[in-house]
C-alpha cells in the first residue's frame, strides 16, 4: 500500500515537472525543442514534426514553440512587442536560422504539419531553387519575413 | 454467505470434472496444444520483428548501390561526391563490409568497416589499426576476450592475425552474434576493396521530409545506382515477415481444425448422461442461474489452465528452447547467420489476442448448450426425453 501511494506522488511529480516545464534562453541563443513542448496556437506537440520547428524568443527569455511557421506568424501577429527573437529551421539543413535572415517560400502545395505550406530557407538561392524544383509557377514568390508579415498568413 | 454459496458450487464443478477425468484431461491437452502452437508462432513473429526493427534502426536514411549489368557492383567514390551536392543531404558516408563464412564455427559473420563503432564497448577499447572488435555473443562462442588473437583468410588465402580490442553488445542479439568491426582500411586491406570503391553509399538526411525526393535526385544523377530508403527496407521486411507467418500458421491450420471440432463438438449438445445430471441437480432444488454458474467454473478452470500451461510451454519452447518446432521454416535465418537467442518480446496484445481466439469461444461453447439443458424441466431431463 506505502509502494502504491509513493509511487502515486513521483507519477504526479513527474506529471508536474513536465507540465511546468520552462525552457529559457538567456543569450537569445536558439535552443532545441523538448519533449512535451506545445505549441500556443495549435497545441500539437512540435518534437513530433521537429523539422518544421519554429521558435520564438520572449521578453523574460523564456521559449515558445510552434509546430508549424504558420503557427508562428500568428502568434507573432498577436504578441509583436513581446518577442525578442524568432528562429525557424532551414529545410534542407534542418539548422536553425534567424527569421531575418531567412527566406520563405508560401505555396498550399507544400505539406507542413497545420497545413500553412510555408517552408524556411537560410540561403535564398536554396529557396529559389526549391521554389522551381516543385513547379510552384511565378506566382510564388521567395519573401523576406517582413514581406510575409505585410501580407499576413492565412489559416489553413 | 452468498460466497459460500459459490464456493461450494465451485467445489461441486471441480469434482464434476474429476468424475470425468478421460474427457476433461483430452480437452486439455488439446486445448494447451492449440495454445502452445499458437503463442509460439506469435511470440516468435513478435521477436523477429524487434530484432528487425533493431536492425532497421541502424539502418541509414538512403543507401546507395551500384548495379553492373543487374548485380551489384563496387561504388566508385566520384558517386559519394556527386549525391554530397544534392541539397538537403547532410553526409554521405562510403560502407566497407562484406560476409565472411568461419569454416571452423561453420558460421558466416559480417566483417564491418568503420571510422567509429557504432556499438556500445563493454569490455576492451574500440579496434585501432589491425585490431578488431567482436560482438558480445561472438566472444562468449569463440571465448575470446580483449588481449586475444583472432585469426582470419583473406582474400589472398593467407592467414591474418588480429589482436581482438574490445567487445561490444547490441541490443540486438542477431548483431552481436554476427559483425566482427575492424578500421575501414583494415577492412579494404583484409577483402581487397581497391581505395577508390566501396560497398556502398550511406547516405543522411537532415530533413525526413525530404528523403523521398533526395531519393528521387539520386536516382536521376546517377542511373546505374540502386537507391533504397529506409521505407522501402521495412516494406520488404514486412513483406518477407508476412510470408513466413503465413507458413507457419498454414502449419498449424491442422491443430485449429481439430480445436474448432472440439468445440462444435461441445457446442453442438450435451451427452444424455449430463442432461440427466443436470435434471438431478435441478430436481434437488437448483436454480437455472447455479447450474449456470457450475458450468462456467467449469469451463474457466479448463480453459484458464490450458491457456496459462499453453503460454508458458509456447515461452519456454520459443525463448529457452530457441524455437526448434518451428526452426525449419526459419531455415533462412539459421544458415545465414550464426545461432543466436531470441529477444523476449510479449506484448498484452499478443496475450489477449490468443484469449480471444481460445479461451472465449470454448467458454461460449461450453455455457451455451448447458443453458440450454438447465432450462428444461427436471422431470423430462431425468427420463432421458
Amino acid at each position: 500500500m506505502r509502494v502504491l501511494v509513493l509511487l502515486f506522488f513521483l507519477l504526479l511529480l513527474a506529471g508536474c515537472a513536465q507540465k511546468g516545464e520552462r525552457v529559457v534562453s538567456p543569450d537569445l541563443s536558439p535552443v532545441p525543442v523538448p519533449e512535451g513542448a506545445r505549441c500556443p496556437e495549435c497545441g500539437m506537440f512540435v518534437k513530433e514534426y521537429e523539422n518544421w520547428a519554429c521558435e520564438a524568443i520572449l521578453g523574460s527569455r523564456e521559449v515558445v514553440f510552434f509546430d508549424d511557421p504558420g503557427d508562428m506568424f500568428i502568434y507573432h501577429s498577436k504578441h509583436r512587442e513581446n518577442i525578442l527573437k524568432i528562429y525557424c529551421r532551414d529545410y534542407y539543413t534542418q539548422e536553425w536560422v534567424s527569421v531575418e535572415d531567412a527566406y520563405f517560400v508560401v505555396n498550399a502545395a507544400i505539406s507542413t504539419p497545420m497545413g500553412f505550406g510555408i517552408a524556411v530557407f537560410a540561403d535564398s538561392g536554396d529557396a529559389e531553387n526549391f521554389r522551381r524544383e516543385y513547379s510552384m509557377g511565378p506566382a510564388t514568390e521567395v519573401l523576406t519575413f517582413q514581406e510575409v508579415v505585410e501580407r499576413g498568413v492565412k489559416p489553413p | 454467505m452468498s460466497l459460500r454459496k459459490h464456493l461450494n458450487i465451485l467445489d461441486y464443478a471441480a469434482r464434476f470434472m474429476l468424475r470425468r477425468k478421460g474427457k476433461n484431461l483430452a480437452t486439455l491437452l488439446v486445448f494447451t496444444l492449440v495454445v502452445f502452437m499458437l503463442a509460439s508462432v506469435v511470440m516468435m513473429m513478435g521477436s523477429l520483428k524487434k530484432e528487425a526493427e533493431e536492425t532497421l534502426a541502424l539502418a541509414p536514411d538512403i543507401t546507395v548501390q551500384k548495379i553492373v549489368a543487374g548485380r551489384q557492383g563496387l561504388v566508385p567514390l566520384s558517386y559519394a561526391a556527386r549525391i554530397e551536392e544534392i541539397r538537403g543531404v547532410s553526409r554521405v558516408e562510403p560502407r566497407v563490409w562484406g560476409y565472411y563464412y568461419d569454416a571452423v564455427e561453420d558460421a558466416t559473420y559480417t566483417i564491418l568497416g568503420v571510422e567509429s563503432l557504432p556499438f556500445a564497448v563493454v569490455e576492451g577499447s574500440p579496434p585501432g589499426e589491425g585490431e578488431v572488435a567482436v560482438g558480445y555473443a561472438i566472444a562468449e562462442k569463440k571465448r575470446i576476450r580483449p588481449g586475444d588473437r583472432i585469426i582470419l583468410r583473406d582474400y589472398r588465402g593467407n592467414y591474418v592475425k588480429f589482436t581482438v580490442a574490445g567487445v561490444f553488445s547490441s541490443s540486438s542479439s542477431l548483431q552481436s552474434a554476427d559483425i566482427i568491426a575492424m578500421p575501414r582500411a583494415t577492412a579494404r586491406e583484409f577483402f581487397g576493396i581497391p581505395p577508390e570503391v566501396a560497398n556502398d553509399l550511406a547516405v543522411y538526411v537532415a530533413n525526413p521530409a525530404e528523403l523521398t525526393n533526395i531519393a528521387y535526385k539520386i536516382s536521376l544523377a546517377l542511373p546505374d545506382a540502386r537507391v533504397l530508403t529506409r521505407a522501402q527496407i521495412r516494406e520488404t521486411y514486412d513483406a518477407i515477415f508476412g510470408w513466413r507467418s503465413g507458413i507457419f500458421l498454414a502449419s498449424i491450420i491442422g491443430a485449429l481444425l481439430a480445436f474448432a471440432i472440439l468445440v462444435w463438438d461441445r457446442a453442438s449438445g450435451l451427452s444424455a448422461e449430463e442432461k440427466r445430471e443436470i435434471g438431478i441437480l435441478k430436481a434437488l432444488g437448483w436454480s437455472t442461474g447455479d447450474v449456470l454458474e457450475m458450468r462456467t467454473y467449469e469451463g474457466v478452470l479448463l480453459a484458464l489452465n490450458s491457456y496459462l500451461l499453453g503460454i508458458i510451454l509456447a515461452y519456454l519452447h520459443v525463448y529457452q528452447l530457441g524455437a526448434p518446432l518451428l526452426k525449419p521454416v526459419l531455415l533462412g535465418w539459421s544458415t545465414l547467420y550464426p545461432s543466436f537467442e531470441l529477444m523476449p518480446a510479449l506484448s498484452v496484445e499478443d496475450l489477449l489476442l490468443i484469449f480471444m481466439v481460445s479461451v472465449v469461444p470454448f467458454l461460449a461453447a461450453v455455457v451455451v448448450p448447458s443453458w440450454r439443458a438447465s432450462t428444461v424441466d427436471p422431470d423430462e431431463a431425468m427420463r432421458g426425453i
